[in-house]
């Protein structure tokens, strides 16, 4: 299904830039920590002071392999660091070290999953590198002055490139997320759009069919949700469908989403784009990342999305189920575990997508601290399957044992929520029910078969809600089918 | 006792002998700057207080019977391009003539541990971009030989100093010949070391991939000392060399006989070589012949496109290192309403002219549309200097060569003419592209009047600083020239 | 030759403003070292990497915390400094 805005097809690339979460910057020595006071979390090399050279993090250069594993990107044994110039408060050195013409890996890609209203999708990138962030600037208000900050100058970042092989607004959100998915699961960066350690620009252009050479394109930059994100791409195709319909060109430029007017707005043009004037860093030698490093970081790699959706989908989950799991990596681990504590997949995940997650959410708990063991679920599902109770009270004991944190079997005993399902013990209650309802009967009998319901609320009345509904359900079915009772008086 | 004419290494055997105190060294000099500086003006800070307060705690390491370190109760002065906690360091220029840093480079670190005493901080080429030391908002520094002449540059006030005796030891830096340079017009030793040998940590940077620190000296000996200070692999450069550190000292004793020392002959032949200077350079073969080594006729294919290189690569590195000098963070702010009028403002006050036409040069050489033509094909062509130099050194083992193709000039005499002045690093500066040590003896003198000082240069292949500190010795050995002081600033 | 124009172009990118002396000179100062630099032309570099040097392979660092500044040693030498934050005339932000 392809998405067409007034005869033009648009043509996306994104450049996704994810913040490491190491101890220390890139290139120095210094604390990484998100949130802090100004200024803070610098040292000497962060300020571009005089004199101080950098010294890349191993760390850093660990996460950004198992990136590029994750992804199939081909991982250079030799790349170099590069310079970028340009002036602006926020950037200490008046360049910032990145990588250009030799990034540590190209090639690649990202396999969107399929949804209900979407095909799978293939996005290749075409590479991946390291380099460090900027600090910040924060304009006062109704003041001519800037404020800056460098706490976050020098965090090391990878940005992740993609071949232009995104065809909607739609797919360009499903593939950020399932960057954000992969880049989790490696346990490499928090990936968070709003807290900004997951960030977006997007290229965009138009053309009338597939076959037509790319148009000029546009980038969009600083898109910090996946909300925005889908609407800027929006916003952008509908400003360029205007242009080209209105007989215009396109000029290459770098715009803003301007999130309240919905609209994208130019920066500046090619013909006012800075000249970064590249090269290659000085004060460091090639970077050498050797076979055995990337094997070993290959054999430590967790199972990614893609696997995982996979053996969900084998294992009967549907493509929903599978993705709504897989796209936490905490979610799928504890569904996991619950199917390994004993559980069939299907109750397993509808315990874990829908109780146990809602109330996490509802509380801001993680997986970590969730009251309720995954051992806990598998029991659960067991006493039901087993008959020991009913789903409904199955639903009590979960608020239970999420409230108290002890095993559902105990509470079945202490309050008790154990379901009778002794057919002879049964058969009493369903008659005694029957003989006190005669004028019930009597309706069922002439047809009325609704007041079926009025006699399992009954036996349930009597039972404490513990009579077994399905054993309730084929006691009815005899004794109604039966000849009336004889009664004494008539 | 005399102090100021005895060599560092005897000054720091006295003082951990307990022969004489580092206070009184420290003192003996601090007045022998006294009398020097209203002459040469080699200092941009003095730092006495500091001096002595070093001294002490020489001394009360010696008292508590602690080990000395090799340059115990030495007084050294470092260029102000050493990045120095507490003390401004301006690198000689006004965007930062009020800078303090916040931390101490790799050398102030290991000269202190070393026990040296800190006596101030020389004057310089601002960002160590000159030849002459002329290019500084400060007072340019004048020629202990002749005091109406330039001492050389960019490490002038390094070597004047030496020169004068207004230190024992100095630290210059050498991008393309600033420590061989000014060292050959003051009659002093310096030496540059293999690119890495010495830390840059702690160095203002102006060209990182030529930037090299080292030593003056009034011997070869005593600059071997000072060498083994400050060399050594450092974590906080990550283009530091992780090689041993062998005892510069004692392979001063090795001698020179049958070396093979290779004389490219056809650099002898440019334009505006020095008649004093050749042949000062042709007595200076001799004597190594005498001293028992072989000469031998080398090629350089690439000799005359070196500085051209250079000037390339060396703008290029300089106009990205200086991007920091923006008036937002440290050193210089001319306040302006709008951003861009700050920082252009800024630069434009805080900068000398060379150093913005360097500045100009190296953002053009990189600009996308010139990158290919200009700065691409300069790393190419370094590519091929750096070969012309290792297959020179299948057949020698050290290269002689004059170190600048004239003596001091007078001051003034060649400001206006920037690339005659670049054109005058003609044989120091492929050392640099190739990333090899090189280092200047006093060779000789000029014949005419003002009699000043001619260097010789001896270069090696990467890491053969024992090799250089051999021949330095063996020649010096065998001349007097490191023995005459400049009578101007006698005592 | 360095057209004036482009002399200024260069000085704007470099955040360098002239004086109307260096207006003056610059062109031609710079004109001539370009020339000279011109001469690499004749260089042969057919097949010739560009330098990168014999040295070490990069040393990485491990991820542990150093020396750091503290607020207040950051700001000292800052030429304007409020509540924590260094101060930059306002600027259009792009």
């Amino acid at each position: 299904m392809s998405y067409v805005v007034g005869g033009w097809r648009p043509v996306i690339g994104l450049e996704v830039h994810c913040q490491l979460q190491t101890r220390t910057k890139m290139f120095s020595a210094c604390a990484v920590r998100i949130g802090e006071a100004p200024n803070t979390q610098t040292d000497a090399y962060t300020w571009g002071t005089p004199g101080t050279l950098p010294v890349p993090n191993r760390q850093a250069v660990e996460y950004a392999i198992r990136l590029g594993l994750a992804t199939g990107c081909e991982i250079h044994e030799t790349s170099r660091f590069a310079r970028k110039h340009y002036f602006y408060p926020d950037l200490p050195k008046g360049f910032q070290i990145t990588q250009s013409d030799h990034p540590y890996a190209t090639g690649g890609l990202v396999e969107i999953p399929a949804t209900n209203d979407r095909e799978a999708r293939t996005i290749r990138l075409i590479r991946i590198h390291m380099e460090e962030d900027a600090g910040k600037n924060t304009h006062v208000p109704g003041e001519d002055v800037s404020l800056v900050d460098y706490n976050r100058a020098g965090s090391p970042l990878l940005e992740i490139v993609s071949e232009p092989d995104i065809r909607s607004p739609a797919e360009a959100a499903a593939y950020m997320k399932e960057l954000r998915t992969i880049i989790r699961y490696l346990g490499i960066s928090e990936a968070n759009m709003e807290q900004g350690t997951l960030r977006c620009d997007a290229n965009v252009s138009l053309r009338r069919s597939e076959d037509d050479a790319y148009g000029t394109r546009c980038e969009i930059k600083n898109l910090n949700s996946f909300k925005f994100l889908e609407e800027a791409i929006e916003a952008e195709i509908r400003r360029q469908v205007d242009i080209l319909d209105g007989g215009g060109e396109v000029v290459q430029a770098t715009l803003s989403y301007d999130t309240n007017k919905r609209q994208t707005r130019v920066m500046r043009t090619k013909e006012e784009a800075a000249d970064y004037r590249y090269f290659p860093e000085p004060d460091m030698p090639p970077l050498v990342i050797d076979a055995g490093w990337i094997e070993r970081v290959r054999g430590e790699l967790p199972e990614l999305p893609a696997t995982r959706r996979e053996r969900y989908l084998e294992a009967g989950l549907s493509e929903y189920d599978a993705g709504v799991l897989t796209s936490d990596a905490e979610l799928a681990s504890f569904f996991d575990e619950v199917v390994a504590a004993g559980a069939a997949a299907k109750p397993a995940c509808n315990w874990v997508t829908t109780h146990l997650l809602g109330r996490l959410n509802t509380d801001e708990r993680s997986f970590a601290d969730s009251p309720v063991q995954a051992s806990h679920i598998a029991q659960l599902i067991g006493l039901v399957e087993d008959g020991m109770i009913s789903g409904r009270a199955a639903k009590e004991v979960f608020d239970k044992v999420y409230t108290e944190g002890i095993e559902p079997s105990a509470i079945v005993e202490r309050d008790g929520y154990k379901q009778v399902s002794d057919t002879g013990a049964l058969e009493a209650v369903v008659r005694e029910v029957l003989d006190q309802s005669p004028t019930q009967v009597e309706q069922y009998r002439g047809g009325k078969t609704k007041v079926r319901g009025y006699f399992v609320g009954q036996v349930m009345k009597k039972t404490k809600g513990q009579a077994n509904p399905g054993v309730v359900n084929s006691l009815l079915d005899k004794l109604l089918a039966a000849p009336p009772p004889e009664t004494g008086e008539d | 006792m005399e102090l100021l004419g005895v060599s560092a290494r005897e000054l720091a055997r006295l003082v951990r002998g307990g022969e004489v105190s580092a206070r009184e060294v420290a003192q003996a000099y601090l007045d022998r700057i006294g009398q020097t500086e209203e002459k040469v003006h080699a200092y941009l800070a003095r730092l006495p207080e500091r001096a002595l307060a070093d001294a002490d705690r020489v001394d009360a390491a010696r008292v508590r019977g602690d080990e000395l370190g090799p340059l115990a109760g030495v007084p050294v002065g470092l260029k102000d391009i050493f990045v120095t906690r507490g003390v401004p360091t301006s690198c000689g220029s006004r965007m930062l003539a009020d800078w303090e840093p916040s931390y101490d480079g790799s050398h102030v670190r290991r000269i202190a541990e070393a026990g040296g005493v800190l006596l101030g901080k020389l004057a310089m080429d601002e960002f160590a971009m000159g030849s002459s030391n002329e290019n500084t908002p400060f007072s340019p520094v004048h020629n202990p030989w002749a005091l109406d002449h330039v001492p050389g540059g960019s490490s002038g006030g390094s070597a004047a100093a030496v020169a004068a005796g207004s230190c024992a030891l100095s630290l210059g830096t050498d991008t393309g010949g600033s420590i061989r340079q000014p060292a050959s017009l003051c009659g002093v030793v310096g030496i540059k070391p293999t690119y890495g040998r010495v830390s840059r940590h702690g160095m203002v940077a102006f060209a990182s991939s030529l930037d090299q620190a080292g030593p003056f000296a009034r011997d070869v000996r005593d600059a071997a000392l000072m060498l083994g200070v400050i060399a050594g692999h450092d974590p906080n450069d990550a283009t530091s060399l992780r090689a041993e550190v062998p005892d510069y000292v004692a392979a001063c004793d090795a001698g020179i006989s049958g070396a093979r020392v290779g004389v490219h002959r056809a650099a002898l032949e440019i334009d505006g070589l020095d008649a004093d200077v050749r042949s000062a350079f042709e007595r200076s073969l001799e004597v190594l012949a005498e001293a028992g080594a072989h000469l031998v006729d080398i090629e350089l294919p690439h000799f005359e496109y070196a500085i051209a290189t250079y000037y390339v690569l060396a703008t290029a590195e300089a106009s990205s290192n200086l991007a920091r000098y923006d008036g937002v963070r440290y050193g210089l702010r001319e306040s302006r309403d709008s951003l861009l009028s700050m920082y252009e403002a800024t630069r434009e006050a805080g900068f000398g002219d060379e150093v913005k036409r360097r500045i100009m040069l190296g953002t053009f050489v990189l600009r996308a549309d010139s990158y290919e033509q200009y700065y691409g094909r300069a790393m190419r062509v370094r590519t091929l200097i750096a070969q012309d130099y290792t297959r020179a050194f299948e057949s020698c083992d050290l290269i002689a060569s004059p170190v600048s193709p004239v003596p001091g000039w007078k001051l003034g005499e060649r400001v206006s003419d920037p690339l005659a002045m670049y054109l005058a690093d003609v044989f120091t500066i492929g050392v640099n592209l190739a990333g090899l040590p090189g280092m200047s003896v006093p060779g000789g003198f000029s014949t005419g009047s003002p009699r000043l000082p001619i260097g010789l240069q001896l270069i090696g292949p990467r890491l053969s600083e024992p090799r250089l500190f051999a021949a330095g010795a063996a020649y010096e050995a065998a001349t007097s020239w490191h023995t005459e002081r400049p009578p101007e600033v006698s005592s | 030759m360095v057209a004036p124009e482009e002399t200024e172009a260069l000085a704007r990118l470099a955040r360098l403003s002239l004086s109307d002396a260096e207006r003056e000179t610059f062109p031609g100062q710079l004109a001539r070292i370009l020339a000279y630099i011109d001469t690499l032309a004749q260089v042969d570099v057919e097949g010739v990497d560009e330098y990168v040097g014999e040295q070490d392979a990069l040393d990485l660092r491990d991820d542990e915390v150093g020396p750091m500044l503290s607020a207040d040693e950051a700001l000292s030498g800052v030429p304007a400094a409020r509540d924590g934050h260094v101060v930059v005339p306002k600027f259009k932000e792009d």
